[in-house]
């Protein structure tokens, strides 16, 4: 079973259904059509350039060329982090960095070695895109949780303080912040996985079952996607907060950001 | 118990106060005195190692106060700031949070039932109802938190207890009681340094040391 391919022509129909929301937009004077196409029209290059790079790195199928273009992924992916986290470059950075590579070299090499059992774990065709969905969720995880543990320890530093200042080692002082980014990031996402199937049908199980998978298998793989995002950006949250605290706060405990 | 020598701490690069001097014995209440806004919350913060010295030494019982010996010294120093407005839900949980820090669970080894044996007399002897130990920590004034957390320092058993304000939120009723609490403890071996403008509170301290201004 192939999927139908969708031409030019009918692209531009697609293209059509942005009106309705383009017109809703304008309608209510939000002055966010210009965002929004930008975003659309970057999304769209963006997408083209990477289909064709995808068909080179498919074709090629090279060890080397592949783990290049995912140590790419993890700098963009470490680089949108710090930027949206608007924490010092020199801070988070290399943190970040190394959270999100260790947790996806984990994970990854778990999955497709010992789960899916591939001959090689490094194949272009399951080793980008899955990397592609663990980075793209430890991304929106990372945000949320470092901003949240950020902003927590400076808005409730008195505690912070407090704790410190009453026996608690560094570690202790920062877990009642680190329990709360969790919960903070991780609440939404648990929320959904609950109900998945019934309120949502999640992007993987929809991208096989229209490129001619089975349900079965489909399923089984969306089970899969679910549990190692949730692992890969647990474990990197987790990392990246350890990792950055070093940097964060300095000999004597204090808050230096 | 404490000694402070040539202290100062900077704000925009100006000096908050003189370089000063502080000597605090054994079982004594000492009080840093002088005018709003000089610097004493902050000194006392740096006696806490949470603000940076710009000059001068602190020795905690003949320890210098280093990045090596930080930890082992707030070890032996139970801080009360002058409010918390904690992120922790129930007063319950906020005592026992402190109590079960791994190294005060070390010396005192204490669990939930012994601690709140432990802390009913403490709240009838500062005049609070038993029933804010199950109480919303956002429910409560701001004298029922300074008092929980003096009890809070109590049940830690610190050689040291360093105070901001302990009476500010509290009437005089309850300050009077807070001062003999204090004075009691006192005489059963702690030390207390504190910040304070109360008239009332300086009259328990067996010494005072005012900021004096820069030159």
């Amino acid at each position: 079973m192939n999927t139908l391919e969708i031409d030019l022509l009918h692209l531009l129909f697609g293209f059509a259904l942005i009106l309705i929301p383009l017109y809703i937009f304008w309608h209510y004077k939000t002055k966010m059509i210009t965002t929004i196409l930008l975003s659309l029209a970057r999304m769209t290059i963006q997408l083209f350039c990477v289909g064709f790079y995808l068909n080179y790195l498919f074709e090629k199928d090279s060890f080397l060329i592949n783990i290049a273009w995912v140590v790419l992924m993890i700098l963009v992916a470490t680089q949108t982090a710090v930027k949206r986290t608007g924490l010092s470059w020199r801070v988070v950075a290399l943190p970040i960095g190394i959270a999100f590579a260790s947790a996806l070299t984990l994970v990854a090499c778990y999955f497709l070695g010992i789960v899916i059992q591939l001959d090689s774990i490094f194949s272009a065709r399951y080793f980008i895109p899955i990397c592609g969905i663990l980075l793209g969720n430890m991304l929106s995880a990372n945000v949320i949780a470092l901003n949240h543990y950020c902003e927590n320890i400076k808005r409730e530093q008195t505690y912070y303080y407090y704790l410190l200042g009453n026996g608690a080692t560094e570690k202790e002082a920062l877990s009642p912040f680190i329990r709360s980014a969790l919960i903070h990031a991780f609440n939404p996402i648990i929320a959904n996985v609950a109900v998945m199937g019934l309120v949502s049908l999640p992007g993987t199980l929809i991208g096989q079952i229209i490129g001619g998978s089975s349900p079965n298998t489909s399923i089984r793989y969306q089970i899969m996607i679910i549990l190692i995002t949730f692992t890969a950006s647990t474990l990197s949250v987790v990392l990246s907060i350890h990792f950055s605290s070093r940097k964060l706060f300095d000999t004597y405990g204090r808050i230096q950001f | 118990m404490i000694q402070i020598n040539n202290a100062t701490i900077l704000y925009d690069k100006v000096p908050l106060f003189a370089p000063f001097h502080l000597h605090l014995k054994e079982k004594e209440i000492g009080c840093i005195t002088g005018p709003s806004g000089m610097g004493k919350t902050s000194l006392l913060r740096a006696i806490m190692g949470f603000v940076p010295l710009h000059t001068g030494t602190i020795f905690i019982r003949q320890q210098e106060m280093t990045p090596a010996t930080i930890q082992h010294l707030r070890q032996q120093i139970a801080w009360i700031p002058q409010e918390i407005n904690p992120p922790v839900e129930w007063v319950k949980e906020l005592i026992e949070e402190l109590l079960f820090l791994r190294n005060n669970t070390k010396r005192l080894s204490l669990d939930s039932y012994q601690i709140k044996k432990k802390v009913i007399p403490l709240f009838e002897q500062l005049d609070l109802p038993i029933s804010l130990f199950e109480q919303r920590v956002s429910e409560l004034s701001g004298g029922q938190r300074q008092r929980i957390l003096l009890i809070i320092a109590t049940l830690l058993q610190k050689p040291l207890i360093i105070m901001d304000e302990p009476t500010s939120a509290l009437d005089e009723h309850s300050t009077a009681l807070v001062m003999s609490y204090i004075q009691e403890l006192c005489s059963a071996g702690s030390t207390f340094l504190c910040v304070s403008h109360s008239a009332q509170f300086k009259t328990i301290c067996h010494q005072e040391f005012p900021l004096q201004p820069t030159l």
